[in-house]
C-alpha cells in the first residue's frame, strides 16, 4: 500500500525532530525559529503525502492531513498552522501538475483546517503539551470527518460521485491519518519514557474528566448514530416505497383508463412504461397473466425470470403484495447483474413491477446517514472540546490559582491571601484557607512570644555575668561594653584583680551568635577566670583553657581571645593572643597603633595547642583598647565593612577622651557608618587606662656590648644618641660620657679576667623627675667598684697615685651611684638629674 | 684624636683635637715619651680638645711629673667640660693651666 510510505515518513520525521531537540545547539534556538523550521518540514511532508496518494475515482486518497496534525499537536501551535498552510497551498496549486480538481477546494481547506485545529486544541485543551496517542487518533478521525464533509459541501452538484468517493475513501484516509498521528505520538512517548498508560494517581482532574466525558460522549454518539441509522434506514425504505407507489399508481391509472381496448393495451402499456422513470435508474416492467414481459425489445414475451426476477409466491398466486422484494436483474445492454428492489401490483390482469437499483435507493439513505453521522461526530467533538475548555476555565484554572497561592504560603509568605471568587465554592474555599492561615499565624506568633520572653531572661543573666566597671582606683581604669547582635551574644570581656599588684583583663569572641554561642561563652569565661586565679602565666592559662574547652566540644565551637596580665608595680604586661584581633595601644604622648604580635591559634579549636606569651612595659598614660571583630566587620547596607583603618583613624581623633565617653563615641561612629543595616555581629569594647603613679615611670632602653675597650665608642655613641633624645644639655652629656667610660673600662679590663663577656647598658628617663637612670650590668667577677677609696685630690703631682681616678669621677659626676649583685650579675645603677 | 707637634727652639707645642679617652690616651703618652725628647718646655694646646677621661688624666700626670724635673709644662685653651674634670679631680692645682 502506497500510503504506508508517507505514514512512515511522518513518523520518522516526528521522531527526528523530537530527538534533535535534545541537542544543545538545537535546543538553544529561539522558540519561533524552531516552530517555523518544524512548520516548513512538515509542510513538506504534507505536500509529499499529496503526491504519494492512491488515485481513486478521480481523486487521491492520501494522508496529507497527518503532517499538520502531528506538527501542531506534538511540537507547537505555530508549527501546526505553518505546515497546514504549506500543505494546503501545495494542494491548491497541485492541480497544475496532476492533482484532482473536484476535491481541490475541500482538500486544501481541510489541510489548513487540520493545522488550525491542531494548533487550537494544543493551546486550549492540552495546555501546550503533547496529547496522548488516543487523543491523536481521535483528532485525526475528526479531521478526516471534516475533510469528508467539506468534500460533500463543495460537490453538492455532483453528490453521487462525491458520495462514492467518500464512501470508499473515508476508511483508508481515517485509518492512514490516525495511524500516522497516533504512531508518531507513541514514538515520542517511548523516547520520553512516558509509556502508554499513565497511573491513575498522577492524572489530573482534567484528564480524568476528559476520559469520562469522552466515554459519555462516545456512548451518546453511538446511541444517536444507531438511532439515526435506524431512522435513516426506515426513512429510506419508506421513501423508496413512496416512489414505487407513485410510479405504479400512475401507470395503473393510465392503464385503467385504456382498459377497454385489449388489443391496443399492450402497446399502450409498453409506451407508458418505456418512458416511466422510477427514480434515476429504476424502471417499470409489465407482466401479462403468464408473467411474461410486455416489452418491445429482446425480452418480449420472455418470462420475468429471464431478467432475473424469480416470481415470489404472491406473484404466482396473482396477489398484490405490499412487500419489497429483491432480485439480481441482468442489464440487457451491459450484461451486468445489479441488485434491484421491486414491488408489484396486479392491475387489469397485468402485473406491474416497479424496480429500482438497491444502490440508488440506498444512496439516499447512505448519503444522508453518512452526512448526519459526520455532522454528529463534528457536533459531539465540538461539544466535547467546549465542555472540556469550559470546565478547565471554571474549575481547573481556579484550582491552579488556589494551588499557586498555597505554594507561596508554604514558601513562607504567611501574609498572602487566597482570592479566587469566581463562584460560591471557590469563594468559600478561599475564605476557609485564609482563616486557617490566620489561625496558624496566631499560633506561631504566640510561640514566638514565649521564646522571646525566655531570651529576654537569658539576656539578663548574661548581662549580670559580665563584670561592671571597677571601683575607682589610682592605678588603672577599665571601661567595657558588650552589645549583642541578638538577645544573647557570644562575645565577652572580663577583668579582675589577681592580687594586690596584678590585674587581668581580656576580650573574647565565640564563633557564632545567639544561644549556642552564649552558652559556650559562659563556660569559656569561667574556665579562664579559674585558671587565672590559680596564678598561672598567661600563656599557660590559654594552653590549659584550650585543653578543657576541647573536651566535650562536640558542637565544634571555638573562641578567639586576647588576655593581658599587668604587674602594677613594674608596668610589665604579659599578654597572649589566641586568634584574636590585634589590640590598639596608645603610648602616653603618641597615637593609637595596632599591637600586632603574632597571634596563636584559636581556643577550643584543636587539642594540644601551646600558646606563647609576649611582654611589654606599660607606662602611665598608656591606653590599651581591646575589641572583637564586630567592630571592624560592622557592615552597612552596601556591604562595606567599617574596617581596621577607619577604626584606627577614628580612635586617634578622639584619642584622649575619657574611657566612659570614648566607647559610646566609637559606638556612635560605628552606628553612623552602618546606617539602616541590622547589627551583624556582637560588638565588644574594652578600654584599659594605666594611670600615673608616684615616682613616675622609667622607660629603659637596653643595649648590650662586648666588654672590650674597642667597644667604647659604640657604648658612648649609644649614650650620646639616647641623651640627645632626652634633650640633655651638652656639658652634662659630656660629663656623663666620661662617667660611663670609667665604669665601662673597668668592666672591660677586669670583669671577665682572661675570658670574654658582655656588658649591658640600660638608660631610662623619668620625664616627671627629669632623672636619667643608667644601669650597667655584667656577669663577671663580683666586684663593687664603690668599695675603692677615693683618691686624695689634694696631693701634689709627685704624690698623686695613678689609679682610682675613674670611679671617683663617676661618683662625682652622677647624682647617685649604687651597686648590687643579683643572680650572678653586677649591677651598677647611676642616676643623673638634668 | 689628632696630635700635631710644632717644635721650635724654645718649646714644643702639642695640639690635640678630639677626645682624650682610654683608646686615644696611649697615643699621647707615646708622643710625649718619644717624639719630644729633649724638649725643655712643653705646651699642650687643648683648644680642640672636647673630652677627657681618667686615662687622659693619667697621661697628663705622668707628663707633668716628668717635665717638672727637666723643665716646665703648661696646658692652654682648656674648654669648660675639661676644666670641670680638672677641678673635680684636683688636677687644676697640679697642672699649670692658662
Amino acid at each position: 500500500m502506497r500510503l504506508i510510505i508517507p505514514v512512515l515518513i511522518n513518523c520518522i520525521l516526528v521522531l527526528g525532530v523530537y530527538l534533535s531537540d535534545k541537542y544543545a545547539p538545537v535546543k538553544k534556538l529561539p522558540y519561533m525559529v524552531k516552530q517555523v523550521i518544524i512548520g516548513i518540514l512538515f509542510g513538506g511532508v504534507s505536500a509529499f503525502a499529496s503526491s504519494y496518494g492512491v488515485e481513486w475515482l478521480g481523486a487521491v486518497v492520501n494522508v496529507r492531513d497527518a503532517a499538520p496534525l502531528s506538527a501542531g499537536l506534538i511540537f507547537g501551535a505555530p508549527a501546526g498552522i505553518i505546515s497546514g498552510c504549506i500543505g494546503g497551498l501545495y494542494r491548491w496549486f497541485s492541480v497544475y501538475w496532476g492533482g484532482g480538481t473536484y476535491t481541490r477546494i475541500a482538500c486544501s481547506i481541510a489541510t489548513v483546517l487540520a493545522g488550525l485545529m491542531a494548533a487550537g486544541l494544543r493551546k486550549l485543551m492540552f495546555d501546550n503539551k503533547k496529547p496522548t496517542w488516543s487523543y491523536g487518533v481521535c483528532i485525526a478521525v475528526v479531521c478526516e470527518v471534516i475533510h469528508m464533509i467539506l468534500i460533500f459541501i463543495t460537490n453538492m452538484d455532483n453528490s453521487s460521485q462525491a458520495f462514492e468517493f467518500v464512501k470508499g475513501a473515508t476508511w483508508p484516509m481515517m485509518l492512514g491519518n490516525s495511524i500516522a498521528v497516533g504512531a508518531s505520538i507513541i514514538l515520542v512517548s517511548l523516547f520520553s519514557h512516558e509509556g502508554f498508560f499513565r497511573k491513575k494517581s498522577s492524572e489530573g482532574i482534567a484528564n480524568t474528566f476528559q476520559r469520562r466525558l469522552l466515554v459519555c460522549i462516545v456512548v451518546a454518539y453511538l446511541i444517536t448514530s444507531t438511532f439515526t441509522l435506524i431512522l435513516q434506514n426506515g426513512m429510506a425504505q419508506i421513501e423508496t416505497q413512496e416512489v414505487f407507489t407513485v410510479a405504479i399508481n400512475d401507470v395503473e391509472k393510465d392503464i385503467r383508463a385504456k382498459s377497454d381496448d385489449r388489443e391496443m393495451l399492450n402497446d399502450f402499456v409498453i409506451d407508458v412504461t418505456k418512458n416511466r422513470h422510477v427514480g434515476t435508474d429504476g424502471f417499470i416492467a409489465v407482466l401479462d397473466e403468464n408473467l411474461c414481459l410486455v416489452i418491445d425489445d429482446a425480452y418480449e414475451n420472455k418470462h420475468v425470470s429471464s431478467i432475473g426476477i424469480k416470481p415470489p409466491e404472491e406473484m404466482l398466486q396473482g396477489k398484490t403484495s405490499t412487500e419489497l422484494y429483491y432480485a439480481d436483474i441482468v442489464d440487457g445492454v451491459s450484461d451486468v447483474s445489479v441488485e434491484y428492489m421491486y414491488v408489484f401490483k396486479f392491475v387489469e390482469g397485468y402485473c406491474l413491477i416497479a424496480a429500482m437499483p438497491v444502490a440508488e435507493a440506498m444512496f439516499m439513505r447512505d448519503a444522508s446517514m453518512l452526512t448526519s453521522i459526520f455532522m454528529q461526530v463534528l457536533i459531539f467533538a465540538t461539544l466535547f472540546v467546549f465542555i472540556y475548555i469550559l470546565i478547565k476555565r471554571v474549575i481547573i484554572n481556579n484550582l491552579k490559582k488556589v494551588n499557586d497561592t498555597l505554594a507561596r504560603i508554604t514558601q513562607g509568605d504567611l501574609n498572602v491571601i487566597v482570592d479566587v471568587r469566581s463562584n460560591t465554592e471557590f469563594s468559600s474555599l478561599s475564605d476557609d484557607i485564609n482563616s486557617t492561615v490566620t489561625t496558624l499565624k496566631r499560633y506561631i506568633a504566640e510561640a514566638a512570644a514565649r521564646i522571646d520572653k525566655e531570651l529576654e531572661y537569658a539576656k539578663q543573666i548574661q548581662h549580670s555575668a559580665l563584670p561592671t566597671n571597677f571601683p575607682e582606683n589610682e592605678e588603672f581604669e577599665i571601661y567595657a561594653q558588650m552589645i549583642a547582635a541578638k538577645e544573647v551574644g557570644g562575645d565577652f570581656y572580663d577583668f579582675y584583680k589577681l592580687s594586690d599588684t596584678t590585674v587581668a583583663f581580656l576580650v573574647a569572641d565565640v564563633s557564632g551568635k545567639g544561644i549556642p554561642a552564649a552558652m559556650f561563652m559562659m563556660t569559656a569565661k569561667t574556665i579562664i577566670k579559674d585558671l587565672a586565679e590559680s596564678g598561672m602565666a598567661v600563656n599557660d592559662i590559654f594552653t590549659k583553657a584550650n585543653e578543657k574547652l576541647c573536651q566535650n566540644n562536640e558542637s565544634g565551637m571555638f573562641v578567639t581571645a586576647w588576655m593581658g596580665i599587668l604587674d602594677l608595680t613594674t608596668g610589665k604586661l604579659q599578654f597572649a593572643n589566641a586568634g584574636h584581633n590585634p589590640p590598639l595601644i596608645k603610648r602616653a604622648n603618641g597615637d593609637f597603633e595596632y599591637l600586632r604580635l603574632r597571634a596563636g591559634f584559636v581556643l577550643a579549636g584543636m587539642d594540644g595547642v601551646r600558646y606563647r606569651a609576649s611582654e611589654l612595659v606599660l607606662c602611665p598614660g598608656d591606653r590599651l583598647f581591646l575589641y572583637t571583630d564586630g567592630v571592624p566587620e560592622a557592615t552597612n547596607t552596601e556591604n562595606k565593612l567599617y574596617g581596621e583603618d577607619r577604626l584606627l583613624d577614628f580612635m586617634n581623633q578622639i584619642a584622649s577622651a575619657e574611657a566612659t565617653e570614648f566607647l559610646p563615641a566609637l559606638k556612635a561612629n560605628i552606628d553612623e557608618f552602618v546606617g539602616e543595616a541590622p547589627q551583624f555581629d556582637d560588638i565588644t569594647m574594652l578600654m584599659f587606662d594605666y594611670k600615673s603613679k608616684e615616682g613616675g615611670c622609667v622607660r629603659m632602653m637596653n643595649k648590650t656590648f662586648p666588654a672590650k675597650v674597642e667597644a667604647l665608642s659604640d657604648v658612648l655613641g649609644f649614650v650620646d644618641q639616647t641623651l640627645e633624645g632626652y634633650g640633655c644639655p651638652m656639658k652634662i652629656q659630656t660629663a656623663i660620657c666620661v662617667a660611663i667610660e670609667e665604669v665601662f673600662v673597668n668592666v672591660a679590663h677586669y670583669a671577665y679576667g682572661e675570658g670574654e663577656g658582655d656588658m649591658t647598658l640600660g638608660i631610662g628617663f623619668n620625664d616627671e623627675s627629669r632623672e636619667i637612670t643608667f644601669r650597667m650590668t655584667d656577669n663577671g667577677i663580683p666586684f663593687d667598684p664603690l668599695k675603692k677609696p677615693d683618691p686624695d685630690i689634694n696631693l701634689s703631682a709627685e704624690e698623686r697615685e695613678i689609679g682610682g681616678l675613674g670611679i671617683f669621677i663617676t661618683k662625682k659626676t652622677m647624682d647617685s651611684v649604687t651597686y648590687a649583685y643579683e643572680n650572678g650579675t653586677n649591677i651598677l645603677t647611676m642616676i643623673k638629674r638634668i | 684624636m689628632t696630635i700635631e707637634i710644632k717644635k721650635n727652639t724654645e718649646e714644643t707645642i702639642i695640639e690635640l683635637v678630639g677626645r682624650l679617652d682610654t683608646t686615644t690616651a696611649p697615643a699621647l703618652d707615646k708622643t710625649i715619651n718619644e717624639d719630644i725628647a729633649g724638649t725643655k718646655k712643653l705646651i699642650l694646646d687643648f683648644s680642640g680638645l672636647e673630652y677627657i677621661s681618667s686615662a687622659g688624666l693619667r697621661v697628663l700626670l705622668s707628663a707633668q711629673k716628668k717635665m717638672q724635673k727637666i723643665g716646665a709644662m703648661k696646658v692652654t685653651n682648656v674648654c669648660e667640660a675639661v676644666m670641670e674634670v680638672f677641678e673635680m679631680t684636683g688636677f687644676a692645682d697640679i697642672l699649670v693651666i692658662e
